[in-house]
């Protein structure tokens, strides 16, 4: 029994060598406790709250803050989109961070390049990349171009590339990939001409593809396409992919959240909900099934994606443990809905608005006819740019609140594109006036807490801590730090120019660590000993 | 006049030209070689349209496929939409094109094989350029059309009354006289929605600018055009033209004034069909 017991733990050992190898910076990214040491994954760690349960950096002593190190990037003039939009990650002293067809690898600790990867493009949109993921000694990033590349970790030498999407069909790539278990999930951009949005998961080791799940039905007897008028426009339905997936390892579900259908402003040819578009949907992560879907953007008529992050978080509501998501939707909407089967919960704006006639049975947001765009215009409200957009929101289980970055905004939509099969997009808006603000919203109750101006604007990711510190860019290119349950202003920082990404932290030697990309330049701050 | 016509406005020659042109410079400035623009949307070899070209290829359409496939080529019930299909995203300069015309019949009956090499590299110019004035939004063709639909005699009132316009639009100070004749009616719905901060030639508006007055607990109060302020600054700009910036405390006390408060809370009130209404009373202020 002894030596059996002996050669099972050998055994056991090995095997835990060999996961090790193949996946071993995943690990702390699937619980759901947030990382310390690292910040392994976009979101830090699976569940897409941003929270860090780090106390080092507090509310009591955040004016202590100084600069650790910055990093400005050098490249020739011209080079598109110098600008750090996604999140670095940090793994075992190391950092890595993205623009568009450039990644680099610097040390966490002074900032001192490791390597620099370039990649030569093809083309595409370069208008942003939210980073990377890792597992075991690979890394993985997209290219404008439509490949998936898989760098080795050490080097930045590249292992393989794999197309992921058809660049003559004016897809393009700029999401950071998620990896959990076996798959990297990798998404797709672009709404210039009418393509179909899908969400792949692929082989971390050859980048083959495992599964595909199109956002839009294929045929009009699948599940959806009764919200079409017919395949054509079905299959030109749009619904990009372009935000990071989270993932709950104990349902094994991986929820994606989809971009706006298509034609994006013009309408005619597309009448019907347009499913699955302007969702949140809940997948296995292993198949691709579709367990369940949820509508934030029913019938979308003004470019509001609804690919804002899906946040996971456990709450007791009424009495009740729930497995809770929720979402602060580019049009203005707050849900919170049960993970487990997709039903809402909560439904409420975040910002007033001016285009829904109020909810469905199921939760979802009506649609205003007269607020479609229309050919002597029509005042919405938000505007395009929406109630919030890209940047990350977070949540806090201490303070119990979800912190979203918001616009109110209004402009005039046009329909520029009377046809009756319009495409691409076939107006646009035009004008605008907007208050930015950041909203802390009670995740029982769907209420605004408080709400902290941005005189000026700010639309920056955000990051909260144990140490009750929420951080974030300010209206005067800044990052600045709020008391995350007052919102009160702590501490701030000016910057080369305003905040691009969203803040992540991390302690390394007994030192917390604050990195966030503003510009060109990646600026650190430390809570010295 | 037909949509293929219109499109052979000198507008939209002039926005080719000018789309051309700054192509031309981008990529001199990046050190690429021209057709490859590597930062747009796409891949960076597509095809460049020739406009001669899809002039000529316009008369190919018109003659031999304009019957199935529609003016704009976006398809009809006897024919597919060609300016999305692959054949044509696959394209360059007929290379796609050309061997899938030549398998098919024509609309004339004739075989696609009867159409010289010339003319098909037309007729890929010709749908390239249908093709690219989607892409973009399609601002570069497509404009807000037919916004003169309100009533000039209930924009008059709504002026007049409850929009309380004439708080701040007298005859002598922000007069309305003949508006209509200085913008055209989407510039006139703009500017009475969002009213720019800055007047001709980006010179500072007066009547626009926000000021701030900073009130220490002790001193003089300063005013001036504020600069930028956050939780922790307040910078203005006072009337000697000096930069003063001020740190934020409890006692300081801060009041911002922005003229253009009431343009704001209109947003907040008023109906759709009541801004139609105003932009046509304004566009008959002539």
């Amino acid at each position: 029994m002894k030596r059996s017991l002996l050669l099972c733990l050998l055994l056991s050992a090995a095997v835990g060598t060999l996961v090790a190898r193949s996946a071993p910076h995943v690990e702390p990214a699937q619980q759901l406790t947030g990382p310390t040491d690292s910040w392994p994954t976009y979101n830090g760690d699976y569940s897409g709250r941003r929270f860090s349960p780090l106390t080092t950096i507090s509310a009591t002593n955040v004016g202590s803050l100084s600069l650790a190190w910055m990093y400005r990037i050098n490249l020739p003039q011209g080079t598109p989109a110098v600008r750090i939009a996604g999140t670095p990650l940090q793994i075992n002293g190391v950092l890595y961070f993205t623009i568009p067809d450039h990644v680099w690898a610097t040390d966490a600790r002074t900032g001192r390049e490791l390597w620099h990867h370039a990649w030569t493009s093809k083309g595409g949109i370069h208008l942003g990349n939210r980073g990377v993921a890792v597992a075991g000694e690979l890394l993985y990033y997209e290219t404008p171009d439509c490949n998936l590349v898989a760098l080795d970790i050490k080097t930045g030498t590249e292992r393989w590339h794999k197309p992921i999407c058809d660049l003559d069909q004016f897809y393009y790539g700029s999401v950071a990939p998620v990896v959990a278990k076996n798959h990297v999930f990798t998404g797709v951009s672009g709404d210039d001409l009418d393509i179909p949005g899908y969400l792949d998961s692929r082989d971390p080791a050859t980048g083959e593809l495992q599964w595909r799940w199109h956002v839009v039905p294929q045929k009009m007897d699948e599940p959806g396409s009764d919200t079409w008028p017919n395949e054509d426009a079905m299959k030109h339905g749009g619904g990009m992919t372009w935000t990071p997936v989270t993932y709950d390892p104990d349902l094994n579900l991986v929820f994606v959240t989809t971009g706006n259908p298509q034609p994006v402003i013009a309408h005619k040819n597309r009448k019907g909900s347009n499913l699955f578009t302007g969702s949140i949907v809940a997948l296995n992560a292993d198949t691709g099934r579709m367990v369940w879907w949820f509508q934030s953007a029913p019938h979308d008529t003004h470019d509001w994606d609804a690919t804002q992050t899906a946040v996971l978080f456990d709450a007791t509501i009424a009495g009740q443990p729930r497995k809770l998501i929720a979402q602060a939707s580019r049009n203005g909407q707050f849900f919170v809905l049960d993970r487990t089967n997709g039903k809402a919960i909560i439904s409420k704006e975040f910002v007033k608005t001016n285009w829904s006639l109020g909810y469905d049975a199921k939760g979802q947001p009506i649609p205003n006819p007269a607020k479609e765009p229309q050919l002597d215009g029509a005042l919405v409200s938000p505007d395009q740019s929406g109630a919030a957009n890209w940047p990350p929101p977070a949540l806090s289980p201490l303070t119990g609140l979800f912190y979203v970055n918001a616009r109110r905004g209004f402009s005039v939509y046009y329909l520029y594109d009377p046809d009756d099969n319009p495409q691409g997009w076939g107006g646009t808006d035009r004008g605008g006036y907007s208050e930015a603000m950041l909203q802390a919203i009670d995740y029982r109750t769907g209420a605004v807490k408080w709400t902290h101006p941005w005189e000026g604007g700010s639309r920056a990711g955000l990051l909260v801590t144990a140490g009750n510190v929420l951080f974030t860019g300010g209206a005067s290119n800044d990052i600045a730090a709020l008391n995350a349950t007052t919102g009160a202003a702590l501490w701030h920082a000016r910057l080369n120019t305003s905040v691009s990404n969203g803040p992540i932290t991390y302690q390394l030697d007994g030192r917390q660590y604050l990195v966030v990309g503003a510009g060109d330049t990646l600026w650190t701050f430390v809570m010295n000993r | 006049m037909s949509k293929v016509n219109a499109m052979r406005s000198p507008f939209a020659v002039g926005f080719t030209a000018a789309a051309v042109a700054l192509t031309m410079a981008t990529l001199v400035a990046q050190g690429q070689q021209p057709g490859r623009v590597l930062s747009g949307p796409g891949p960076g070899d597509k095809h460049v349209v020739d406009a001669a070209g899809a002039d000529r290829g316009r008369i190919v359409w018109a003659a031999e496929c304009i019957t199935c496939h529609g003016t704009q080529a976006r398809g009809t019930d006897r024919g597919p939409n060609v300016t999305r299909s692959l054949v044509l995203l696959r394209d360059r300069n007929a290379n796609e094109l050309g061997p899938f015309v030549k398998k098919h019949t024509l609309q004339s009956g004739r075989p696609g094989t009867s159409l010289t090499d010339a003319q098909l590299l037309d007729l890929s110019h010709f749908l390239h350029q249908r093709m690219n004035e989607i892409l973009g939004k399609g601002i570069g063709f497509f404009k807000p059309e037919g916004v003169l639909t309100g009533d000039t005699t209930a924009g008059a009132a709504f002026i007049n009354g409850a929009g309380k316009c004439t708080t701040c639009h007298t005859a002598t100070a922000g007069s309305l006289s003949g508006i209509g004749g200085r913008y055209t009616p989407v510039d006139l719905q703009q500017r009475f929605l969002f009213p720019p901060r800055t007047g001709r030639g980006n010179a500072a508006n007066p009547r626009a600018t926000v000021t701030v007055t900073v009130t220490p607990a002790s001193g003089a109060a300063v005013s001036g055009v504020l600069v930028q302020m956050d939780d922790f600054d307040v910078t203005l700009r006072d009337a000697g033209g000096v930069i003063r910036t001020f740190h934020r405390t409890p006692t300081l006390k801060v009041t911002k004034t922005d003229p253009l408060q009431a343009h704001h809370l209109l947003l907040e009130t008023i109906t759709d069909k009541q801004m139609h209404d105003v932009v046509a009373y304004l566009a008959s202020l002539k």
